[in-house]
């Protein structure tokens, strides 16, 4: 019997208190199709009670109350042949279901997306906060439904765990009823918390603030999941669509309705007032309308990313608005106006559909561009490219105009991508390497190949003479050293097959979504260590071509005078220090186009890490390479830049070059203002006293204290 | 030190990161000695040579004032504004002196209901805090504890500091905002006026705010989120799980009473989140380790020969104790916000000195609800600030304690000084631990604001850590640095200035 392909569960479709009403309690049930896990590969233990599966566990501890709540078993005859527990707010089992099923939700919606596996961001540090001497694979996201007595919750990247919270509904003062509000029944926030582990697994340095887009960037792209992908749930929309009589702008109602998304989701998200909100004075929802001084003002991570959000939703209901027309139009005799009344089924089932589509399309979208950002740093405008030019690999004719709609929508919210000449398409897509540092690239990696792959395939070819020339041995002799010439040479066959699938001197294993995670994963660090190597080797020893590769891929090597003293450097006395670079992810991504062509990257992340210091005197003398005082240390951060290199892997070119240089001067006096709290641009820390951020240790926990319900002064203190 | 009609003499003690003004004021009989009033004396808690620093600060003031204060004035409850009350060294010192009256807010008052149910709220969240910092320090968070003992250094039993400091006067009065203009006995040519903290129908809503609003930020350069929720509110079941879980001894430590933990439990039970049914006590939970891989797998319970368990990283056990220190800066914010700001008025030249003790955004708001009048002219606060010669910079100079249109922009007179009682080493020290075990410090001075004084007193701004500047800043203009600098004059322990 060939193992299902779902396992159906039961979630609630909105907040468990809309099954206390009469009007959507038949409403408030969706069925979900999550992934059926059975046997979950070599040495992995089968699915089982927690839920525990391949990519999640659920361990449901109460540390206020001491306790564990007995784990599900998704399993047990009984719930496979109901669709799991019956939504139920009192059964800690449900939860334990439902915060399992709609994480699988937003693993697929990811995956399918970006065409390979997710793998969750790796682990640095061990149990005493040191260092590991090589990054931790973590197999499973860890998920913790009752953890903390209070409406928050948050993904921890210590942990590589979701902690979700729970509190009396009468401890907030819009909602005064009895029981319990609990984070982990609402599948918004479930989504949203998701979305920043897989975020952190994709981006690690997106927890970083080193500018005020960083963080609300991460609340913002949150949150545009959460939203895109409840409306590309089939019924979710329907209901809407049918009330809405004749009038199909979408724009208010739709936006009403992500509104009240936001709603449930408290000051949790971006998303609350993003869209919109009640008029007290009308009693009636008005949407927000765009203003591009907006974003001149805003810096709070929730407010600045609402407006990323808000021009998200913008496009959506253009998407919306374009793929309907035609069915206006048909349902109008030609005019586009649509009767007063009711409006035939059939016609809300299409619409629904549209808008469904239309959310998956832009969703996609915004997944794909993640594999086109600047590996530190990102700006809302670095999004805005790097989605233009992932859509534009994929879909060269925008015959619908989705990349207007997007670019229009951007622009009327005054999110401008920096040094861009003009706000078009063309102009949009990043650069790409200059003819002679994509060559040299291509030069070197071909070079690499060739020394790699030249030695084994000298070597075999150098045993098989050896043997054929011994013709002067007794044949039974003979025999056993022929069979030892043919174990070698096997052996070597196979080293030289494995090679030669590999590109470049790279493993390149299926990284389709059926391949073993764990595999992939070490692939990856073995493939960062082959390009950490290649550059720190061939680049630095060509001294020609450095001044090349610091302007065109933003970061130093080489050994010119002009380097800032204040980049790190590796190396040993013998063979010489040089700037150190560290390949932070190498990944293949694959993904399919409407019409059928499958496009394939090799993506490489480059960082490089500069000393920033707050007094622009010590600045220059660390500059310099001169010795700086004992507590220079105190006034420092760290200062990243890099690149982010797509090539096409079949030809080793180039196409194009994302970076962040790391000899920006203008960047790093702007991060300095950031850093520092109050900045020319009138931008305020985010955790405290910035002095305090340093690698991995923003406060321990970034996200909890970003989605306190009561934003006090916790993120920021200056007693 | 000495006062003539029309000249105010203020000394800024230099102690550390604490506040401590003494005022020589214009007395009533032109040949008495001056009008001595003095505003808060402390220290922040463990600074270096604490003690011996208070006692050289307290015996000055003796001295200055030969034993005898005319006015004490104990602006709010928090360490570094109290702690000269709590050695006893200091203290036979003030008992040996006179003083004939205090001054605090009606905050303080023991016979008013509201006052009451604050206190009793704060202490109860200052206990629970105290559990909180513990059990952090023993889980090795040390992190978050060092950042709730930096903050509960505010706070530190002062209480008894506050009612040893209130006893101290022959009389006491309990002030209202919107009080006055006030003329003290003995005093002539000034006069005070009470500008928080508010009392009102919004009460509530002002004590709150600590922090500058989202939008149209009234302060410079911040732009956060007002605290929607009050205090007991959305922390009470933080509170409650604390006292109810704490150890004989951290009862007997943080003087925990049976009651406490009764009125503790009773609102915990009503908000378990599930039937007892489902629950598996984390005792059981190790008992079934045996029979069932799941916690240990998962929740790294390994037996006790194996030492560490694998998945020990991701264990919870303190995580939700994170929400103490989001507690702990609402009880602070709201302590700075009880302060009692006053403004006092040179009657003859109308000029303003104000000392707004370390009063937040919502206790600034508040001060310009209220209207004065004085000789049937009616006062303003706008007026005030006009007329301000000197501000006595809130709360250390930090982000949150000074409004930028509601407050310094309205400080237009060109005659303007700013004083900030700080210690950047102290200051420096505090914050929360980072992974090289430095601290990441409180940002005090907060830079823009400190830039926004520069520019608005023409950088006649006084530091206590760093004293009068030696040399003029480079931006100064020479002639009204001059003529500044021979209205201030300095010693090791004081900053001392005229104004007319």
């Amino acid at each position: 019997m060939i193992a299902p392909r779902y396992r159906r569960l039961r979630v609630y479709a909105f907040d468990p208190i809309f099954s206390r009403r009469l009007r959507t309690a038949s409403s408030n049930v969706v069925t979900l199709r999550v992934p059926w896990e059975e046997k979950l590969g070599d040495g992995l233990a089968d699915f089982g009670k927690g839920p525990v599966g391949e990519y999640i566990e659920v361990v449901d501890y109460d540390p206020s109350n001491e306790c564990f709540y007995e784990p599900i078993d998704l399993n047990d005859p009984h719930l496979i042949a109901q669709d799991g527990l019956a939504p139920s707010e009192g059964n800690p089992q449900f939860h334990q279901q439902m915060v399992y099923a709609v994480a699988m939700q937003t693993i697929k919606t990811f995956e399918r997306a970006l065409g390979r596996r997710i793998l969750w961001s790796a682990r640095l540090r061990d149990e005493n906060n040191r260092f590991l001497n090589k990054r931790g694979y973590v197999p499973r996201l860890r998920i913790y439904p009752h953890a903390l007595r209070e409406a928050n919750a948050y993904y921890s990247p210590r942990k590589k765990a979701l902690l979700f919270g729970y509190t009396p509904a009468s401890s907030r003062q819009d909602e005064k009823r009895p029981g319990m509000i609990f984070t982990c029944l609402s599948q918004d926030i479930i989504a949203h918390e998701m979305t920043h582990a897989i975020l952190d697994g994709i981006h690690r340095s997106f927890t970083e603030p080193s500018n005020c887009d960083v963080l609300a960037f991460h609340e913002a792209f949150s949150d545009c999941v959460a939203l895109l992908q409840r409306f590309s749930l089939p019924g979710i929309l329907d209901h809407e669509i049918a009330e809405n009589f004749g009038d199909l702008s979408g724009d208010n109602r739709l936006a009403k309705m992500a509104s009240e998304v936001g709603k449930a989701m408290g000051k949790h998200g971006a998303l609350r007032d993003a869209l919109g909100q009640m008029n007290p004075k009308s009693g009636r929802w008005e949407p927000r309308s765009p203003n591009p001084e907006d974003i001149q003002k805003t810096f709070h991570p929730h407010e600045r990313g609402a407006i990323l959000v808000a021009a998200f939703f913008r496009t959506f209901v253009e998407i919306y608005q374009i793929r309907t027309r035609d069915l206006r139009r048909i349902a109008s005799g030609g005019t586009g106006i649509l009767q007063k009344g009711a409006l035939h089924p059939d016609l809300v089932s299409r619409l629904s559909k549209e808008a469904r589509k239309a959310a998956e399309q832009l969703l996609n979208m915004c997944i794909r561009a993640l594999d086109y950002c600047p590996p530190v740093d990102i700006t809302f405008g670095d999004f805005l490219r790097a989605i233009i030019t992932a859509d534009t690999i994929l879909v060269p004719d925008d015959d619908l105009g989705y990349r207007i709609a997007l670019l229009e929508s951007f622009e009327q919210w005054g999110l401008y991508p920096e040094n861009v000449t003009s706000l078009s398409v063309e102009s949009l897509v990043w650069p790409t390497a200059s003819k002679e540092a994509g060559k040299l690239f291509q030069d070197l990696l071909r070079e690499f190949y060739q020394e790699e792959s030249g030695a084994v395939g000298g070597g075999l070819q150098s045993i098989q003479k050896m043997a054929a020339n011994r013709k002067n041995v007794m044949p039974e002799a003979k025999q056993p050293m022929l069979n030892q010439v043919e174990k070698v040479a096997s052996g070597l066959e196979k080293v030289r097959s494995r090679k030669t699938q590999q590109f470049y001197g790279l493993l390149y294993s299926e990284w389709d979504t059926r391949s073993d995670r764990k595999k992939v994963f070490e692939e990856m660090l073995e493939n960062q260590e082959t390009i950490n190597s290649l550059l720190t080797t061939s680049f630095a020893r060509q001294e020609n071509i450095s001044r090349q590769i610091r302007e065109q891929f933003g970061f130093a090597s080489g050994s010119e005078n002009d380097i800032p003293g204040s980049i790190r450097k590796s190396g040993s006395k013998v063979k010489g220090h040089y700037p150190a670079i560290q390949v932070n992810s190498v990944r293949w991504s694959s993904r399919e186009s409407p019409d059928g062509d499958v496009v394939t990257d090799l993506i490489v992340e480059i960082t490089q890490t500069r000393m920033g210091y707050f007094d622009e005197a010590l600045q220059r003398k660390a500059d310099k390479g001169e010795p700086l005082g004992k507590d220079a240390k105190s006034q420092s951060f760290k200062f990243r830049g890099g690149c982010t290199l797509i090539i096409d892997p079949e030809t080793a070119v180039i196409r194009y070059v994302i970076k962040k240089d790391v000899e920006d001067q203008e960047r790093l006096r702007r991060q300095r203002a950031y850093r520092s709290g109050g900045s020319a641009l009138g931008l305020h820390s985010t955790y405290e006293s910035c002095h305090a951020l340093r690698e991995d240790e923003i406060g321990e926990e970034p996200f909890g204290l970003l989605h306190k319900n009561d934003l006090s002064g916790s993120d920021l203190y200056f007693p | 030190m000495n006062a003539t009609p029309n000249q105010i003499t203020v000394r800024m003690y230099r102690q550390g990161l604490g506040d401590c003004f003494l005022l020589a004021l214009p007395p009533e009989d032109p040949e008495a000695p001056p009008f001595f009033m003095l505003i808060d004396c402390g220290l922040f808690y463990r600074s270096s040579r604490e003690e011996e620093k208070l006692l050289e600060v307290v015996s000055d003031i003796n001295e200055t004032t030969a034993g005898h204060l005319n006015l004490l004035v104990l602006t709010h409850e928090h360490y570094d504004h109290l702690s000269g009350f709590r050695h006893d060294t200091t203290r036979a010192i003030w008992e040996a002196m006179t003083i004939d009256r205090v001054w605090a807010a009606w905050t303080e008052d023991p016979r008013d209901d509201l006052a009451r149910t604050l206190r009793g709220s704060r202490a109860r969240m200052q206990q629970a805090l105290g559990i909180a910092a513990q059990r952090l320090q023993a889980a090795d968070k040390e992190s978050s504890a060092f950042f709730l003992n930096s903050l509960l250094g505010f706070s530190d039993r002062v209480r008894g500091d506050l009612e040893f400091a209130l006893g101290l006067g022959r009389k006491r009065d309990f002030l209202q905002p919107g009080d006055g203009p006030l003329v003290p006995d003995g005093t002539a040519g000034v006069q005070i006026y009470t500008l928080g903290p508010p009392k009102n129908e919004n009460l509530k809503e002002y004590l709150r705010r600590s922090d500058p609003s989202a939008v149209n930020s009234e302060v410079y350069e911040h732009q956060d989120a007002a605290q929607p929720l009050g205090f007991g509110g959305p922390y009470e079941e933080l509170t409650s799980s604390l006292l109810a879980m704490s150890t004989g001894q951290e009862r007997a430590e943080l003087g925990i009473t049976r009651d406490d933990i009764a009125l503790a439990k009773r609102n915990l039970r009503d908000s378990l989140p599930f039937d007892h049914s489902f629950t598996i006590p984390l005792k059981e939970a190790r008992k079934r380790v045996k029979k069932n891989q799941f916690y240990k797998d998962y929740y790294g319970f390994a037996p006790s020969d194996r030492g560490v368990a694998e998945d020990n990283w991701r264990r919870i056990e303190n995580d939700w104790l994170a929400d103490a220190e989001a507690m702990a800066l609402q009880l602070d914010g709201h302590v700075n916000n009880t302060s009692l700001a006053l403004a006092i008025e040179i009657k003859a030249t109308g000029h303003v000195l104000i000392f707004p003790g370390d009063a937040q955004v919502g206790n600034l708001l508040s001060w310009h609800q209220y209207q004065w009048s004085s000789n049937d002219k009616t006062i303003s606060m706008a007026d005030l600030f006009r007329r301000t010669i000197f501000y006595k910079v809130g709360h250390h100079c930090s982000h949150n304690a000074t409004l930028r249109e509601k407050g310094l922009e309205l400080m237009t007179h060109e005659d303007l000084v700013a004083f900030i009682p700080v210690s950047k080493e102290t200051a420096a020290k505090k914050g929360r631990k980072q992974p090289d075990g430095t601290a990441s410090g409180w940002q005090m001075p907060f830079a823009p604001l400190y830039q926004a004084l520069l520019e608005r007193t023409k950088h006649r701004v006084i530091q206590s850590d760093d004293g009068i500047p030696s040399r003029k800043p480079a931006d100064a203009e020479a002639e009204i640095w001059k003529e500044f600098k021979k209205k201030v004059r300095q010693t090791d322990l004081y900053v001392e200035i005229d104004l007319a």
